[in-house]
């Protein structure tokens, strides 16, 4: 199940966002995503190499440059 | 320095302009369901129950379900005019519980006879399955801003949502995990069949009035 892959990966859940998150990754996924793409696509992402400076976000619409702004002062 | 003002803040402000409007609109609904259901209410046997409760959605209650709808549950600081309150259609509702099935059918008939007008949008269950009737709209004459909403509930479902509102009101995610849908359908359907049972009952056993020669 997705939300096991995203478990055993060390993503934690945030209820007041409704997302899950890594902070060593520095990724967060919206339960939209995660609820919407499929178990593969989860497990790519979380393997997926980014630059590792600031956060990346799967979201299924991107999240404008303010939204991140938020969540980022919200995950640390 | 004035701190700048957020989406939160002018949805606040946009709630307690429409508030004297919601309160009207949630009186008129109530009161007009009270009165286009008083025959079925007379005629309840004993054993049947119909109940009409209003409630009027609270400031933050109304500002968490548009958040709800952003991804992230995040408003965009950037977009302040994007968001209103008034694409709610449920910031004036009623809910009418009934018992029993046949009792319900009965309601939503004659309801959804008197606001002919008004949109329907059913609550579905995870599974696709239909569990109660719902319709919101404008009250004519009270509010061309404020929707309206009714659903017509089968009684246990409707306290049962009840509690489970409020236990589930702020998990969104284990409201969506695949094992607490199959726990929420399971309850559901026990509900569905108590409510069965005892009509079942009260049919077959229940001796049928006498024919008058």
């Amino acid at each position: 199940m997705k939300k096991d892959i995203l478990r055993e990966a060390e993503y934690w859940y945030n209820f007041d966002r409704d997302i899950f998150y890594n902070r060593k990754a520095k990724k967060a996924f919206s339960l939209e995503f995660v609820d919407d793409k499929s178990e593969e696509e989860i497990q790519l992402r979380i393997q997926e190499n980014t630059n590792g400076n600031g956060w990346t976000f799967y979201f299924n619409s991107p999240p404008s440059e303010g939204v991140k702004n938020i969540l980022e002062q919200v995950l640390g | 320095m004035t701190k700048e003002r957020t989406p939160e803040d002018q949805l606040r402000e946009e709630y307690f302009d429409l508030l004297p409007e919601i309160t009207r609109v949630a009186l008129q609904l109530e009161a007009e369901i009270r009165f286009y259901t008083l025959p079925i209410l007379h005629s309840l046997k004993r054993h049947e129950q119909l109940i009409v409760e209003s409630r009027i959605k609270e400031c933050e209650s109304a500002i968490n379900t548009l958040r709800d709808k952003q991804e992230g549950r995040t408003f965009d600081p950037q977009n302040q005019d994007g968001y209103t309150l008034m694409k709610l259609p449920d910031l004036a509702g009623v809910r009418v519980l009934v018992f029993p099935k046949s009792r319900l059918l009965e309601v939503d008939l004659l309801l959804r006879h008197r606001f002919s007008e008004w949109i329907s949008k059913p609550v579905i269950d995870d599974f696709g399955v239909k569990l109660a009737p719902k319709y919101y709209g404008f009250c004519k004459g009270v509010s061309r801003r404020v929707l309206g909403e009714y659903q017509v509930v089968p009684m246990l479902l409707g306290l049962f949502w009840k509690v489970e509102h409020s236990a589930m009101y702020k998990f969104k995610a284990v409201a969506t995990f695949e094992e607490m849908k199959k726990h929420r359908a399971s309850v559901e359907s026990a509900l569905a069949q108590f409510e069965e049972g005892i009509e079942s009952f009260i049919q077959t056993y229940t001796e049928p009035p006498h024919e008058t020669s």
